[in-house]
């Protein structure tokens, strides 16, 4: 019976043992969801600040659409953030597979000459 | 007599054996304690981490949206241009010394050039130039 007790006593320590040294061992990472945000948005303002989303049309042979590649391009080269554009379909790294989500934002943008709504998503290369 | 002899053994035992009983109670209360220690000052750690973090994504907030942007006359308002960034508003560290102040950090610098490893740091997207020319990051660090 005395064993019994022992064991059960043990096998409670034991796991509130694992519990805490969990705890200790887990170093949650900080939380960086408004910063992801505000990253996102970033990639959008400088776009249009340097007006990559004046007359944009759908070809992709559009003298914009080549300076919003290039734009997309330098950012990626300078902070590694893969933007993808969903309306017009175009992206700064096309071969890239998995992305980790920095984050997406819609915006309202003439394209042809007509509204549509164009989504914005940021991801970061894995590793 | 012998019965007075048996009974002092007895409690003798008895004694050893709360002793002995004490001993893994003490274990358990000091490992309890030491954890208990090391968890607060890790959760500590963790949240100053955070705290400064977050003042340095605010004050690179305000920095990209007012503190160190291009402005223009409109009318009769100024208007601010976020994410253009007015280099001249970033020497001499002035707009860097204001804030620190303000947010409580021991060492703060705002800068376009990157600060290399060792400090905390966080950086916007911005354009720089007269006429947007380049794409730039915003380097906000401190501690």
């Amino acid at each position: 019976m005395q064993s019994i007790e022992a064991l059960i006593s043990l096998m409670f320590f034991v796991s509130i043992c694992a519990y805490m040294l969990s705890c200790v061992a887990e170093h949650p990472a900080l939380d960086d969801s408004l910063y992801r945000y505000q990253l996102t948005n970033d990639v959008w303002r400088v776009l249009y600040l340097r007006g990559d989303f004046k007359g944009l049309r759908l070809e992709s042979n559009d003298p914009v659409r080549e300076r919003l590649d290039s734009d997309l391009g330098e950012i990626e080269a300078q902070t590694g953030l893969c933007a993808y554009l969903g309306g017009i379909r175009d992206t700064s790294c096309p071969g890239q597979k998995t992305l980790a989500r920095v984050g997406s934002i819609n915006r309202i943008v003439f394209i042809d000459g007509s509204p549509e709504n164009l989504t914005l998503m940021v991801g970061k290369a894995d590793g | 007599m012998r019965l007075q002899a048996r009974t002092s053994r007895h409690k003798a035992f008895l004694s050893f054996e709360a002793m002995f009983a004490m001993i893994p109670a003490l274990l358990m209360l000091t490992f309890a304690l030491g954890s208990a220690h090391s968890l607060s000052v890790s959760a500590a750690e963790r949240m100053d981490g955070q705290q400064v973090f977050d003042k340095l994504v605010s004050i690179a907030d305000y920095a990209v949206k007012q503190g160190a942007v291009r402005t223009g006359a409109a009318g009769t308002d100024q208007v601010r241009y976020p994410n253009w960034i007015d280099e001249s508003m970033l020497d001499g560290g002035s707009l860097a010394r204001g804030l620190r102040q303000e947010a409580g950090l021991a060492e703060l610098s705002i800068q376009l050039d990157d600060p290399g490893p060792g400090a905390v740091c966080v950086y916007r997207l911005v354009v720089i130039g007269d006429n947007r020319e380049r794409i730039a990051k915003l380097f906000v660090c401190g501690e």
